[in-house]
């Protein structure tokens, strides 16, 4: 792969890509796979269904290239599509749980036709988390509304600005700043305990 | 005015003391916290929480697998996808005309195998050529004779239809005035004659080609044949039966 491709913008690579360029694809899937990879995983909480939506992401980056248009913003088209394959891969069920929102949060928002999965079964890959604290907030976060969680795993994991995030769920500004407060509460109540501890701690 | 001003403050001491009055509604036991937990949220707590997690990153073979996945082994000696898409287009497209073309070509051939054989195909027939011969040498000599007869007749047209219809209305009128059955005959078998179109097969209408030129002979012939033979066949030919031998008796 050229060494000038990896100071190439999304854009211009993209361009790359459509002219016929495998290295430019190559170099974006380098720049995008972890960072897909923890969006996936936060909203899905299993590693093989991850890799699964994010390889599926980039099979259709690539088969589908010709469909970017200029002066499209190439994360922003990228989240999309992981955003749909996400959805695919929960609407396609085999994996999915029921009762995937606590009765207590329930009413606190909508689901907007997302599914979840129940957060008293135990994730496969507690290994991979580094202490109890990093598993009870993987938990809750696959405890809240999928609605929320969406939008607060972009806000507060992927750092993303609401303005962004607007533009990949489609959702207008206000409407995002209000379901990232409201999933943070939610969150906020679901890790008081280790939220209490971990101050308790602190603060002794 | 000193009245009203007296009773207005009385009322506001009431409401004053009905108030200090109320009873006491304890605070929330929680509400500190919540509070507390609110000031957190706001501060950024719970986001410094959830960016503090472990990054997810993705496997090591990953990249080899999405290559798989894409169809190909390596990116490298991967043929362009537009290349690809176009050469499947076309060879979709020359499969459907090839077997179009076989479709069309097989349609043909059973067609032509199947065709009914041409008119010009009748007379060239072997079985023409072979009922032909046999009428020649199997039938009697005096149906032999007719056939020349048979041949000239399918030529008869309407005139001479007209001059047979006449010749018989004279021999009958003849006969009527008492002339021989000699000379009633004479008038008919110098008549042309007329045949019904056959409603036999067409090859029994196909005449053998020889002794066209013989007419005239044959007719002569036809006079001195055995009777036995021909009036059986005869039948379906008034004009012949009428100059046949039947004549002579």
């Amino acid at each position: 792969m050229p060494e000038a491709f990896t100071l190439l913008p999304d854009e211009e690579l993209m361009s790359l890509l459509q002219r016929g360029s495998d290295a430019a694809f190559t170099q974006l899937v380098r720049r995008y796979k972890d960072s897909l990879t923890n969006f996936v995983y936060r909203n899905l909480g299993e590693l093989d269904r991850t890799n699964d939506v994010v390889q599926e992401t980039f099979v259709r980056v690539y088969h589908y290239r010709a469909s970017f248009a200029r002066g499209t913003r190439f994360a922003t088209w990228l989240y999309q599509i992981t955003r749909n394959a996400m959805r695919t891969e929960l609407r396609r069920g085999a994996w999915i749980r029921d009762n995937h929102v606590r009765p207590d949060l329930e009413s606190e928002g909508e689901l907007n036709g997302w599914e979840s999965y129940n957060s008293d079964d135990p994730l496969p890959d507690d290994e991979l988390e580094g202490s109890m604290t990093y598993q009870a907030v993987q938990q809750a976060l696959l405890s809240i509304n999928p609605s929320y969680r969406e939008v607060v795993v972009l806000r507060d994991i992927q750092q993303m600005s609401y303005e962004e995030i607007a533009e990949i769920t489609g959702l207008e500004s206000g409407t995002v700043k209000s379901r990232i407060n409201r999933g943070r509460a939610q969150l906020q109540k679901l890790l008081r305990p280790i939220y209490y501890a971990d101050k308790g701690t602190s603060r002794s | 005015m000193m009245r009203y001003e007296r009773r207005s403050s009385s009322r506001s001491e009431q409401i004053r003391h009905a108030l200090s009055n109320l009873p006491r509604i304890p605070a929330d036991p929680a509400f500190d916290r919540d509070l507390h937990l609110r000031i957190d949220n706001e501060g950024g707590e719970i986001p410094h929480l959830l960016h503090s997690l472990p990054s997810m990153t993705a496997p090591g073979n990953f990249e080899e697998e999405l290559w798989k996945r894409i169809g190909t082994s390596a990116p490298s000696h991967r043929t362009p996808l537009w290349i690809g898409m176009i050469g499947g287009w076309r060879t979709l497209n020359g499969l459907v005309y090839l077997l179009g073309g076989a479709a069309a070509l097989i349609a043909v051939v059973v067609l032509s195998s199947h065709k009914a054989p041409a008119p010009q195909e009748l007379h060239t027939s072997p079985t023409a050529a072979t009922i032909a011969e046999n009428l020649s040498t199997h039938l009697p000599l005096s149906l032999q004779t007719q056939a020349p007869v048979m041949q000239k007749q399918t030529a008869t047209t309407e005139p001479s239809r007209r001059a047979a219809t006449s010749a018989l209305a004279s021999a009958v009128k003849s006969s009527q005035r008492g002339a021989s059955s000699t000379e009633s005959l004479k008038i008919i078998q110098s008549a042309p004659v007329v045949v019904v179109p056959p409603a036999t097969p067409p090859a029994a209408t196909v005449a053998p080609p020889m002794q066209t030129d013989t007419a005239p002979q044959g007719t002569a012939q036809s006079s001195t044949a055995d009777t036995h033979s021909t009036k059986s066949e005869v039948i379906e030919e008034p004009a012949a039966s009428a100059g046949g031998p039947s004549g002579e008796e």
